[in-house]
């Protein structure tokens, strides 16, 4: 699979001196990947996707997106990418909905016809065509997302970077939210670069989940399965492994031997196989 | 009432376009001196302060027209040009609410536009004379004589156009003549009469404004000096 | 000035003038104010007053609350009238309904008008700095007007608006303010990101809603024509004449319908109350 983001051996430097490095693994992206970073507050999730959008400059190592270095030419690679960052609520800067998801193909100098097609299909995409005369301060956390995420996917990005989507908005909101980002990666083949809390709703997205530690070390990498199944590594790193890793896992203690199932229907099915298999054992002995 | 907002209609119209005239050429310049800023770093910064003045304004301190402004605050955070870009913002918008006349935004551009730019300096003179020992009491002087000023800079307007404030009793009453607007205008009844009611109205609204510029100056160089004195960012 | 409900009202208004188009109402609010600037009748401003009653009650929102914020001005109107008092109320009467007509214009535009179509509208005169500028300090106000509300219910919940304590109350506001700046210039680098990712080169604003002119916006301009030539007419003709008192009747009368059927059989707690 092409890299399309490689950083290595990065690091950053806070105005007051704190330091954070993205030591310990190497990160990388591949093409219509999906990624899901978890760590707990303060670790450098956020800072990561800042330097990847090229808000900030490193002080050491090398960061290359899409081919270029982003705190030195992101102009080049801007168009390619979409972002949606924390706290959405602050990304949306244009007066209504219709101005803020054609904000950037107005600025990249669309024609008016092609960015008014780009802005429909989007918006219908997201199902959010009735909002598209609205002003931002009257929508509902869930549909701010959305909005910001049709602001973010209008240009058809490469690579899209959302900085803890799923933050103020309600579950149903979210499994719609995931459902599409699904559908935007399947459809399009858009790598999707994510950072969450929520546990639960990582199985669901990730093809590849980094965990990153306090100070920026990356401490772990694998698929969601092989990142829930290590159990210190999580704890090390201050994160709760979602509610179907921790029953797989106090199983475990008590003796049942099974595959770690990260998805409810997955479980349903893992445990309903163990108890026919342990029936037919019992029956049999 | 740290400073008045001129209503519509009760001045002559020759000098609210003079004020709209002035306030375009100070605007243009303001925009040149500022045009080494790139539009998408000075607009944030535009927009946000802009908008602190306006919350500022819809909290009354003393009911019926008592609110704070932040001009001071905005002329230090800001500098001047792009204080006086963000006045015009805010003057044009409050005019949208009916809080001060549409047609004099460019007289009242100017009338507040001076608190945030002599503001600016003066905080600027205090500094350099008291060194960075009170932030308080520089901001706090820097405020209470800039509104002072912007408030004689009014009289100032009123002063050379109250024939239209005279004449409007004659044109009323129909009795009267130009003569008896220019007798009132002689007299200097209105001028002086205004001038008194302004500095006994005033003077509690530059305190409050003073001492809460004062108290947020010092607030924000505890936390973020930078936004006080650039030179340490 | 109750920013909020403005643009509440604005944008979820449904009468004839929040179906006209931005320019169309900037042309009636336009024309009204210079109908106030060029006329001294006493009798002709109360008519016009009366006719922006009678339009706010059609706007079908709290008439009330409509002519409080637009009351304002009135505050800064009087210190003029007392300043030129010369033993007539008639002539103080001009000065304040002056400042009280150009005042309610303004605000029958903006109450029924989002302010970004307003901001459109006025686009093309404006240096492009000031336009972006007037697009992002509407958005920011918004943010920072929740950011306040926060703020004071903190301090309310934490003891730091007690009544009485009027000094502690100026310096724990003081400080609210102070970190609302704070915040205000996190913000405001927050906005510097989010332009520099999205790849702003000078346009906030889409050059607002393509909308076809109609009726409604027919009536604004008639009316706004009809008191400017009301104004017109009575600045030629003297104080006083016939034209005057047809005015005041016709505009008083209207007020009373539009009063006695919009407002009384259907919203008059609603309305009033709020």
């Amino acid at each position: 699979m092409e890299e399309i983001v490689k950083i290595r051996n990065l690091g950053f430097k806070y105005p007051d001196g704190t330091t954070l490095k993205f030591d310990g693994q190497d990160f990388t992206v591949g093409r219509g990947e999906r990624v899901v970073m978890l760590g707990p507050n303060g670790s450098g999730k956020s800072t990561l996707l800042s330097l990847l959008l090229g808000l900030l400059k490193p002080s050491e190592g090398e960061i290359e997106v899409l081919g270029v270095d982003p705190s030195k030419e992101y102009e080049k690679i801007r168009e390619r990418i979409g972002a949606l960052l924390q706290n959405v609520d602050l990304q949306i800067i244009a007066p209504r909905v219709w101005d803020d998801v054609s904000f950037s193909p107005r600025n990249y100098g669309y024609k008016e016809e092609e960015t008014a097609r780009l802005v429909e299909d989007i918006l219908k995409k997201l199902e959010i065509e009735h909002l598209k005369d609205k002003v931002p301060h009257y929508l509902s956390g869930g549909e701010k997302t959305k909005v910001g995420l049709a602001g973010a996917l209008v240009i058809k990005p490469e690579l899209l970077i959302l900085d803890e989507p799923f933050e103020h908005i309600d579950p149903a909101c979210r499994t719609e939210l995931i459902k599409l980002l699904n559908r935007v990666n399947k459809e399009n083949g858009t790598a999707i670069i994510l950072s969450t809390h929520n546990m639960n709703t990582v199985p669901l997205i990730a093809d590849t989940v980094y965990l990153i530690a306090e100070g920026g070390n990356i401490a772990g990498k694998g698929t969601p399965k092989e990142i829930f199944s290590q159990v210190e590594t999580l704890s090390k790193c201050h994160i709760e492994p979602p509610i179907l890793g921790e029953l797989f896992s106090a199983l475990k203690k008590q003796g049942v031997e099974m595959d770690i199932s990260l998805t409810v229907d997955e479980a349903a099915c893992t445990i309903a196989n163990a108890m026919v298999l342990s029936k037919n054992k019992t029956g049999l002995g | 009432m740290s400073h008045m907002h001129i209503p519509d209609g009760v001045l002559p119209v020759w000098i609210v376009t003079a004020g709209w005239v002035v306030t375009a050429l100070l605007l243009a310049f303001c925009i040149k001196r500022v045009s080494s800023i790139e539009l998408k770093r000075k607009v944030p910064l535009i927009g946000i302060i802009s908008a602190l003045m306006i919350v500022g304004m819809t909290l009354e301190i003393v009911p019926i027209a008592y609110h704070i402004n932040l001009t001071v605050v905005a002329g230090i955070v800001l500098g001047p040009a792009l204080a006086f870009i963000s006045v015009f913002i805010v003057d044009l918008l409050i005019s949208m609410f009916g809080h001060g006349g549409v047609t004099v935004v460019g007289l009242n551009t100017i009338i507040i536009g001076a608190e945030a730019v002599l503001g600016y300096y003066l905080f600027q003179l205090f500094k350099e004379v008291m060194g960075n020992k009170s932030m308080f009491w520089e901001s706090s002087l820097a405020a209470f004589l800039s509104l002072f000023l912007s408030t004689s800079i009014m009289l100032g307007v009123i002063y050379i156009s109250p024939e239209k404030i005279g004449s409007i009793g004659h044109l009323v009453s129909g009795t009267g003549s130009d003569t008896n607007g220019q007798r009132l205008l002689e007299d200097g009844i209105n001028f002086s009469r205004f001038a008194k009611t302004v500095f006994i109205l005033s003077p509690l609204g530059w305190i409050l404004e003073s001492v809460i510029t004062g108290l947020v100056v010092k607030y924000v160089y505890r936390v973020r000096p930078d936004l006080i004195l650039p030179e340490r960012a | 000035m109750d920013v909020s409900a403005i643009d509440y009202y604005a944008n979820h208004g449904r009468s004839f003038l929040h179906g006209a188009r931005a320019l169309s109402k900037i042309i009636f609010a336009g024309l009204v104010i210079a109908s106030v600037v060029i006329s001294n009748s006493f009798y002709l401003l109360l008519a016009v007053y009366f006719s922006l009653l009678t339009i706010a009650i059609w706007t079908r929102l709290p008439v009330l609350k409509i002519v409080t914020i637009a009351a304002y001005p009135a505050i800064f109107a009087l210190i003029f009238a007392a300043a030129s008092w010369n033993g007539s109320w008639v002539s103080a009467g001009v000065i304040v309904l002056k400042a009280l007509s150009a005042s309610l214009a303004m605000v029958i535009l903006i109450v029924t008008t989002p302010y970004p179509d307003v901001f459109s509208s006025i686009e093309p005169v404006l240096p492009r700095i000031i336009t972006e500028g007037l697009f992002l300090t509407y958005r920011s106000l918004f943010v920072l007007l929740e950011l306040t509300d926060n703020l004071v219910k903190g301090l309310r919940v934490r003891g730091g608006l007690t009544h009485g304590r009027y000094i502690k109350n100026v310096v724990n506001f003081s400080s609210g303010i102070g970190l609302l700046l704070v915040r205000g210039l996190d913000l405001s680098e927050r906005f510097y990101g989010v332009l520099n990712v999205r790849g702003y080169s000078g346009r906030i604003s889409g050059g607002g809603r393509h909308e076809k002119t109609g009726v409604n916006d027919f009536a604004a301009i008639v009316i706004g024509v009809l008191i400017f030539g009301a104004a017109l007419l009575i600045k030629k003709n003297g104080e006083l004449s016939v034209y005057d008192g047809c005015m005041l009747a016709i505009s008083l009368a209207a007020l009373i319908l539009s009063a006695a059927y919009v407002v009384l059989p259907n919203t008059w707690g609603r309305a009033w109350k709020r």
